[in-house]
């Protein structure tokens, strides 16, 4: 069968591409696009290391088609730090060491900052519940409980 | 600038918190890990498990 022709936003830029009907948008993002910060942990929506946003919603991208985005607004790892700035949470997470081999690092980051988008100031309660789809093998939540909590404040500060 | 310590040394590192050196890339998604390498005739292994435990491979069709 004939490839798909996808026109998509990703991070602020509009993109094209060809794709097969079973690649995922996690494939598309890293194969085509050369986005490789999102990662493949498990490839079955379990640990949260693919996430991005799809017209704002957190997603896993590998339980995503290519072929479902076509028109869609896509947010990735890639798209948080503007140039040389880092985001407030990316800040956050090396202050508080929240990372260690990283692999994990940037499905956090952009679940983190989907929550902070609807809930300004999470509980600890509510950030351990958001990031519950997430899996962190090295560090442990609790660095990265308080670089969420800390990112929070800053960010609520203006 | 460093830590003084309470014999009045002052130490660079013992005592400090310092930002790891590979953490910005890893913060960016800029990192490269192993599986964000495509090159040309890279050849890619796959785990290939049995559905019989305690089996003898004869063959396996690749």
């Amino acid at each position: 069968m004939a490839k798909h022709h996808i026109e998509a936003v990703v991070n602020g830029d509009a993109v094209e591409f060809l794709c097969e009907t079973e690649e995922t948008l996690l494939d598309v993002l890293r194969d085509t696009l050369n986005l490789t910060g999102s990662k493949e942990g498990c490839g079955s929506g379990d640990c949260g290391a693919c996430s991005v946003t799809l017209d704002g919603r957190l997603v896993c991208s590998c339980l995503v088609l290519g072929c479902e985005v076509d028109g869609r607004r896509i947010e990735t790892i890639e798209g948080m730090a503007k140039g040389e700035a880092l985001h407030p949470l990316q800040q956050r997470f090396l202050e508080h060491a929240a990372l260690q081999c990283g692999i994990c690092t940037p499905g956090f980051l952009v679940a983190s900052k989907a929550l902070l988008e609807r809930t300004p100031d999470p509980s600890e309660h509510e950030i351990r519940f958001w990031l519950a789809g997430n899996l962190c093998r090295c560090t442990g939540y609790d660095k990265i409980v308080s670089a969420v909590q800390d990112a929070a404040a800053t960010m609520r500060k203006g | 600038m460093g830590e003084t310590l309470t014999n009045g040394h002052t130490q660079n590192y013992i005592g400090t918190r310092t930002i790891r050196p590979d953490g910005v890339d890893k913060v960016t998604g800029r990192a490269r890990f192993g599986a964000d390498f495509n090159l040309p005739g890279q050849l890619i292994g796959r785990v290939l498990r049995s559905p019989h435990p305690h089996a003898r491979i004869i063959a396996i069709d690749t």
